[in-house]
């Protein structure tokens, strides 16, 4: 019988290879990395360093259609009429090897009379394809007098065919005659020499506009002075109110025409007419101001003098007028600082009376008719360099506080007063000519401290106000003004004229880095995360990858969801190699950035090297996206979520961003996340596929043991109720037929015949009880055991030996195991014990039997030994019958049986059975 | 197991004897075999235990044949109860087999001895006459288990329930399958001593098996056994 201890370990062994199994599979199945095959090749290119442009070529400016001949030597062309513009455009139709390529390595152009024309001031401003990698063919070669050097169509990564185009730009409308033409030189194998060919010259060629996406949305701008103002107006521009980058190289860009040829302390204004209003400080001593109108910034009007204080007699100078379009009553509000003689007694500036100014204001709705001079604001002291700005329908006239030399504020419900009382100083500087305007939701007040210093403050309710002058880049040198707030587009004139170049400078592009991005709104402690996906074709591979970045305040960038750096050093730009990360396919990186107040921004720029020398480039610009809304997997989702805005430029490098030195600091390659070989999908099925078998033949076997126990259980109790059935109605119902047989036994007289008779039924029925009882002792499950065996074998020595003369003597050990022996056994062991004390009985004449019973090991032995006389083996035939059942009755259950006699030396049996290897359990049966 | 039978001497005293078997026309039998007897009277039977024990002790009788299975409560748990409350009174259970085993566990609750329910009038006269001179029925397995029944025993156990030396003798001796008489001749005293030490070991046996072997005895009653 299986007992419970041997179906749990049978079943515990193949339980811990599944679970074993199970953790396995649990602790490898990271996600496996799918290698996705074709992904759509994508990337920028390297555009020429140009400012962009749209070819239009209109048939109308076509000058004529020709064909070069072959050949090296120069060509000379003369057009049929001379024609006027500032673009020539040479497009080329075919070259003479019949191939797709272009080259040009001189292009010349003439005058009417056939003199060439001065280059200066020419620039490409347009070639359609140039040859980079492999040798030096940009467009620019063709026009810097060096006959070695050409253009050339690209060769070495593609090949684009004709018709190619080369523009010029002249920099202003030419007579063009004709023009000549050098090949590129070389023997007659080389490509590009151009077969057909047509010129277009005209003014309108191209579409030159800055790409939109160089335009910021919006930007600051400020007008100023410097030194003494004898040079005109300087403006300078901010993409992010922090840092300024000033036009035109820090030249004016309107010289002073009126007055005393002085244009200090410009204020600037956008009429909601659009129209550009400047008024100025025109000269020291007077009662005029400067004014001028333009609608671009560039073309200015005439500048005029408004004399605003003929009123007053005694006024002795108009300073720092400043120009206010009041909605409410359409009109423009003018007001400047006056000193009037004997006007004002008290608090008068630093040098008397001259210096005690007051603010006089005047209105205007066309700058036609002026309204009376007023006084516009008198707060009891000498103020000059008054600037009014709106907030929350207040009025707010910050100025400078002559008496105590720093800056003060007061309010007002309507622009041009009154104004309530004058709030305490800003800052602690001594400071001139304040400047307000709104960085998101602060006001920054900036200022020109002592030592020509630019400084700022910040506040948010004209209450606090905070120093940030560290955080603020004024262009060196600079005088008061004003600044404005202005849509991007804005700038555009001043691009097109020249005197703003937006986007990266030269040097700063070698960095390899875009435009220094944001979102829109910047404010102090704020989190701005930045997307942006990008394809990687599946061949040719990648040979380099170069991320360098950095942020202003601190960035932590990932690759596909996996960090890759992160950074807080403005200064320097880290690089990060990320050349094994770039398998093919799409990717996505993220920027989580931080800034801690002022300035904010992100640049960076991702360099990729494929093996054919081709180049994709992801840098900082608006086609990053930011990220809005709670979506925790942004850092790796495959497409933009629609929500999400293009980034802001904020600045551009080597712009005001960048004027102090940087460096490069690399970090060393990061290597892609191994992918172990049991990480592998067939790996994982092939552990899943075992571990389910394993399951599988475990719930089998476990099953199966628990049918055979419970088969083995049923079989247990059917011998159960066997036995005391037999027991029960067998016994009893003998047990009443022997009372009834003694009763009847009673009731007969002594001498009869049935009285013998019935005797013998009644020892009958005995008999068949006795013989019952070891049955029923035989099929008993609750009797199995050995210490049972040797309790009935002991019982039966007993009392057989009791009804004879012979002493039963027994040695039956204590402490016998409860190992359970099967029905054969016990039955044959019984009957060949029995056997051996009968013969013992009847046949030994012995006067003492010895029933001993042991366990030697796990050998139980059963020893009957009589002292009787004995006999010789070989003889005997009767005895022999006896001795061969037995010994066959212990062959048959794998024991073994040794007769050990001799003639006067008693007899010895010794039955021997080896007992099944069980643990020794010597706890007696109840 | 049955004994040797011994010779009947004529008792003058009658001898009052109490049946408690449930089955009614083993219980009609018995009692006219009873009655049959010399000097021997049936003047009681019960049909289950607890009647027993309700009516027993209220009746002057000298031995109870108790039958081991009663319907509720087993002949075992009632002897075990009714012998503290009738101490003089014999009780010899009555079995239908002679499973060592069940003998036992009688013997511990409290039985003085144990009869064969398959034995002649004879036998039943002997044993009764036995039981009342004081014998008890002492086979070498009986002995056995009496020796490992007390080797069981608690550490702290008294002085009265530990066995004298000569005690264990005794029991050694008949595990080996001496008889009282050979015993008694071997120790030099007389039968009397010897069965009087047997006596005394029983009622040491009692003291501490008795809930117990009630309780063995219902288990494997539940188990289906006998």
């Amino acid at each position: 019988m299986k007992r419970s201890k041997d179906v749990l370990f049978s079943l515990v062994r193949p339980a811990v290879v599944l679970i074993g199994g199970l953790l396995l599979i649990e602790a490898c199945s990271q996600t496996v990395m799918s290698q996705e095959a074709g992904a759509t090749a994508g990337g920028e290119t390297m555009k020429p360093r140009r400012p962009a442009a749209r070819l239009e070529l209109d048939s109308a400016n076509v000058v004529l259609t020709g064909q070069f001949s072959a050949g090296t030597e120069v060509q000379p062309v003369k057009f049929d009429q001379p024609v006027t513009g500032r673009y020539f455009c040479l497009e080329t139709l075919s070259a003479h090897d019949g191939r797709a390529y272009a080259a040009v390595a001189e292009l010349d152009l003439l005058a009417a009379s056939g003199r060439s024309l001065d280059r200066q001031g020419w620039r490409i401003v347009y070639a359609d394809s140039e040859e980079h990698d492999r040798e030096d063919g940009s467009a620019e070669n063709a026009i810097d007098g060096n006959p070695a050097t050409y253009w050339h169509t690209q060769w070495s990564s593609s090949s684009p065919n004709h018709p190619h185009h080369l523009v010029l730009d002249l920099g202003k409308s030419e007579t063009i005659g004709g023009f000549r033409y050098l090949p590129r030189p070389g023997d007659g194998m080389v490509g590009g020499r151009i077969k057909d060919y047509r010129i277009y010259v005209g003014d309108n060629l191209l579409e030159e506009n800055p790409p939109d996406s160089v335009l910021p949305e919006k930007c600051f701008l400020f007008s100023y002075f410097t030194g003494t103002g004898d040079d005109g107006l300087h403006l300078a521009y901010s993409l992010n109110g922090y840092r300024w980058e000033p036009l035109n190289h820090g030249n004016s860009i309107l010289k002073p025409d009126v007055g005393d040829k002085l244009m200090r302390d410009p204020c600037l204004l956008l009429a909601p007419d659009g129209v550009f209003h400047l008024v100025w400080t025109a000269a020291w001593r007077g009662n005029y101001i400067g004014h001028a109108l333009s609608t671009d910034l560039v073309h200015w009007s005439p500048q005029t003098i408004i004399p605003v204080m003929t009123n007053y007699p005694g006024a002795m100078n108009c300073w720092s007028p400043e120009i206010f379009w009041d909605a409410g009553k359409s009109e423009y509000v003018i007001f400047w600082a006056s000193a009037v003689t004997n006007q004002f007694t008290g608090g008068a500036g630093k040098t008397g009376q001259a210096d005690n100014n007051r603010i006089f204001g005047t209105t205007t709705a066309d700058f036609q008719t002026f309204s009376e001079t007023k006084l516009f604001f008198d707060p009891g002291f000498s103020v000059v360099d008054a600037t009014l700005f709106p907030d929350k329908n207040r009025f707010y006239l910050a100025f400078r506080d002559d008496v105590t030399g720093h800056l003060r504020v007061a309010a007002a419900n309507h622009p041009d007063g009154p104004f309530g009382a004058v709030g305490p100083i800003l800052g602690t500087d001594p400071a001139v000519g304040p400047m307000l305007y709104r960085i998101g939701g602060q006001i920054i007040a900036g200022f020109i401290a002592s030592g020509n210093r630019c400084g700022a403050l910040k506040t948010v309710d004209f209450h606090h106000w905070e120093d940030i002058s560290s955080g603020v880049f004024f262009p060196a040198g600079c005088e008061q003004g004003s600044v404005l707030e202005l849509a991007g587009e804005k700038l555009k004139p001043l691009v097109q004229a020249g005197l703003l170049e937006m986007g990266t400078t030269p040097e700063a592009s070698e960095l390899g880095v875009g435009d220094w991005i944001w979102t829109t709104n910047v404010a102090d402690r704020q989190a701005c995360h930045l997307w942006r996906a990008f394809d990687i074709p599946p061949n040719p591979p990648v040979v380099r990858a170069e991320l360098r970045m950095t942020a202003d305040n601190s960035y932590t960038v990932y690759l596909d969801g996996r960090e890759v750096g992160r950074g807080g050093d403005a200064n320097s730009l880290a690089e990060y190699d990320l050349t094994l990360l770039l398998t093919p396919g799409h990717h996505v990186l993220a920027v989580e950035a931080f800034n801690d107040t002022l300035d904010a921004g992100v640049i960076l720029g991702l360099r990729i090297k494929l093996a054919n020398g081709k180049k994709i480039e992801v840098f900082s610009n608006p086609a990053w996206r930011v990220v809005t809304g709670n979506d925790r997997n942004w850092r790796v989702r495959k497409e933009a979520d629609a929500a999400w805005f293009p980034a802001q430029v904020v600045g551009y490098a080597g712009k005001a961003w960048w004027q102090y030195p940087y460096k490069v600091i690399q970090v060393p390659p990061l290597q892609p996340p191994v992918v172990h070989f049991w990480q592998q999908g067939w790996v994982l099925a092939v552990l899943l596929l075992t571990c389910l078998t394993v399951a599988v033949l475990w719930v089998r076997q476990g099953l199966r043991l628990a049918l055979q126990s419970r088969a083995h259980r049923l079989l247990e109790r059917e011998r159960a109720r066997i036995a005391r059935d037999i027991h029960d109605e067998l016994g009893s119902g003998l047990t009443q037929l022997t009372l009834l047989g003694e009763l009847v036994l009673r009731e007969t007289p002594p001498e009869s015949e049935s009285r013998h008779r019935l005797k013998e039924l009644c020892a009958r029925a005995r008999q068949v009880l006795r013989s019952m009882d070891e049955i029923v002792w035989a099929v008993n499950p609750h009797r199995d055991t050995v210490k049972d065996f040797a309790a009935f074998v002991s019982e039966y020595a007993q009392e057989y030996l009791a009804s004879t003369a012979i002493r039963c003597r027994q040695e039956v050990a204590a402490e016998l195991p409860a190992i359970p022996l099967d029905l054969p056994q016990r039955r044959n062991l019984m009957l060949a014990v029995k056997e051996a004390i009968r013969n013992a009985a009847r046949h030994s004449g012995a006067e003492e039997v010895h029933l001993k019973v042991q366990l030697a090991g796990n050998i139980l032995k059963v020893i009957v030994e009589d002292n009787g006389r004995g006999f010789s083996p070989a003889a005997a035939s009767a005895a022999r019958n006896g001795l061969t059942n037995m010994k066959r009755r212990l062959a048959d259950i794998g024991g073994n049986f040794v007769l050990t006699t001799a003639p006067g030396k008693g007899c010895r049996i010794t039955f021997s059975l080896p007992l099944p290897a069980h643990e020794k359990n010597f706890q007696i049966k109840p | 197991m049955s004994k040797k039978p011994d010779t009947p001497t004529a008792a003058a005293k009658l001898i009052r004897i109490a049946l408690v078997e449930d089955l009614a026309d083993v219980r009609d039998s018995w009692t006219r075999l009873i009655d049959g007897i010399p000097n021997f009277k049936c003047v009681c039977t019960f049909t289950d235990g607890e009647d027993a024990l309700r009516r027993l002790p209220g009746e002057k009788v000298d031995v109870v044949l108790m039958d081991i299975r009663l319907p509720r409560m087993s002949g075992i748990a009632c002897t075990a109860r009714l012998k503290p409350l009738l101490p003089d009174t014999q009780i010899l259970i009555l079995t239908v087999s002679a499973d060592s085993d069940t003998v036992f566990r009688a013997l511990e609750a409290g039985a003085d001895g144990y009869l064969l329910k398959r034995c002649s009038p004879e036998e039943l006269q002997a044993a009764v006459l036995d039981v009342l001179k004081g014998g008890v029925p002492m086979t070498s397995e009986i002995a056995r288990r009496v020796i490992a029944s007390f080797r069981r025993q608690p550490a702290k156990s008294d002085a009265a329930t530990k066995l004298t030396p000569r005690e264990e003798e005794i029991l050694t001796l008949l595990s080996k399958g001496f008889v009282s008489k050979t015993i008694a001749a071997q120790l030099g005293v007389s039968y009397e001593t010897v069965r009087d030490h047997l006596k005394h070991i029983y009622e040491k046996l009692h003291v501490h098996s008795r809930g117990e072997a009630v309780a063995r005895f219902q288990e494997t009653q539940e188990a289906g056994e006998d």
